[in-house]
């Protein structure tokens, strides 16, 4: 009884940690995927105008400069900034486009936002308030909702109309925040922004494989640092598995000196004893597999999102994609069960070399 | 162990990698594609160049627009105190120049 009792709470120890541990694989891999193919239609160049190593807005002309190199197809400027909403203390952004070009019912005075941004409203109301950087206090109405999948992208996001926000930051028609290049050759995207830095040589050029690296290495990076934290409570597994196989207990001491009096060779008794750790470990690994999937692509996550969501205020409720890697889960398997199955030969092998009636006798 | 108890795990092995297979199964068929597609003409119209995975710092919501020395974005000794800072490293820049600044 106290062999099952002690098998059922090691299964469940080992249960948990590969339940944790795979949560933040298939988390960190679902990110990683979903921000790839998100980001894959950003701009291929961002251009930004320094002044004494900070970010200031981009005068027009500087568009027209960067349109005349050659690779360059295309050249928008970027309105965004933004806004700290000191009822809800939470940070806003705010993005300027051409309307009504731009779809989404927008006119002047008229806003879309994302899902995030509706905690700041008061309940009911179908508008924003905000004060403008001129002092005055501005009613944008919501014209329309950026759905719940796009969350990732558009939260805390706010659009307005080109001449709505310049109104808005008092910012002059010669700027804009930002420019956003697109370029003929994908493959010459560096090229071109080498050319614009020795063009302009204020000017900071941020590639599109920059911005996906940089995302890249804030998921290898935060996964890393939970995967270390779990690491512990994986070797403390290790720890007690070696423990159980170090202190073999009577009744499995009996039943393999009975075994062998009957005339089993000792590989036999270790095969058997190898299946019956193996089966024990494996489901313990696959109820771990099966809870990391109700957590993450059931629940989102919740155990990881107080990590994730440090002091936001406005929060994207993620939805994880599935892109579990094969060999994500054959590593953890090896990383895991691995040592459990090894630790639990060694001592039947000890056992099982012994005399029949000596290992009956547990001497 | 008991052949019965060895019986009822590999079920349970078995049952739990059915439901493993078939809400895997059922996660790649549902909306994901329509919502990635979703987020790709959003980011597209809007030129954005990053996603929202915290708003507590403009260098950590837009990380493309972030300086390489993070920690002292906005003025000197501004030094991080975010939480998400330390799960957010700074941008990973390739063109020499950008390094320095």
């Amino acid at each position: 009884m106290r062999e099952k009792a002690r098998s059922i709470a090691i299964a469940s120890v080992l249960c948990i940690i590969v339940g944790l541990s795979a949560s933040v694989i298939f988390a960190v891999r679902s990110l990683q995927k979903e921000v790839e193919l998100i980001l894959d239609k950003s701009p291929d160049l961002l251009v930004q105008k320094m002044v004494a190593g900070f970010h200031e807005p981009i005068p027009v002309y500087y568009a027209e400069r960067i349109k005349s190199q050659k690779g360059v197809k295309e050249v928008k400027g970027r309105l965004w900034g933004y806004y700290y909403h000191s009822g809800s203390r939470a940070n806003l952004t705010i993005r300027g486009v051409e309307c009504p070009e731009i779809g989404f019912g927008l006119e002047r005075g008229s806003i879309a936002v994302g899902r995030a941004v509706l905690g700041v409203i008061p309940r009911g109301g179908n508008s924003l308030i905000m004060r403008s950087y001129d002092g005055r206090i501005r009613e944008f109405q919501i014209r329309s909702m950026f759905s719940e999948k796009s969350e990732l992208a558009t939260a805390d996001l706010i659009v307005m109309c080109e001449s709505d926000f310049r109104d808005f930051f008092c910012m002059s028609p010669e700027v804009f925040t930002d420019l956003a290049v697109t370029v003929v050759n994908p493959a010459e995207r560096m090229t071109v922004a080498e050319k614009i830095l020795a063009m302009l040589p204020d000017a900071r050029v941020i590639p599109k494989e920059d911005v996906l690296r940089s995302y890249r290495a804030v998921f290898d990076w935060r996964g890393g640092l939970i995967l270390t934290a779990l690491m512990s409570l994986v070797a403390s597994v290790w720890l007690v598995a070696w423990g159980k196989a170090m202190a073999i207990g009577r009744t499995e001491r009996y039943e393999i000196g009975m075994l062998r009096a009957l005339g089993w060779h000792v590989s036999d008794i270790i095969f058997v004893k190898m299946m019956e750790s193996a089966l024990l470990a494996c489901t313990a690994f696959i109820g771990g597999i099966l809870l990391a999937y109700i957590h993450v692509f059931v629940f989102s996550a919740v155990l990881f999102e107080p990590v994730l969501k440090g002091w936001s205020v406005l929060y994207p409720s993620f939805r994880y994609i599935n892109d579990v890697r094969i060999w994500d889960v054959v590593t953890l398997f090896l990383l895991i069960v691995g040592p459990y199955i090894g630790s639990a030969i060694f001592p039947c092998w000890k056992v099982a070399t012994q005399e029949p009636d000596f290992a009956m006798r547990g001497q | 162990m008991r052949r019965y108890n060895f019986v009822a795990l590999v079920l349970i092995d078995l049952v739990m990698l059915l439901l493993i297979f078939f809400g895997s199964q059922k996660a790649k068929k549902g909306n994901f594609h329509s919502a990635i597609e979703e987020m790709q003409t959003v980011t597209e119209i809007f030129k954005l160049s990053d996603v929202c995975l915290s708003t507590e710092a403009k260098y950590l919501r837009h990380l493309s627009a972030a300086e390489y020395f993070a920690a002292f974005q906005d003025h000197p000794l501004a030094l991080e105190h975010f939480p998400g800072g330390s799960i957010i490293p700074p941008p990973r820049l390739t063109l020499t120049r950008d390094k320095g600044r």
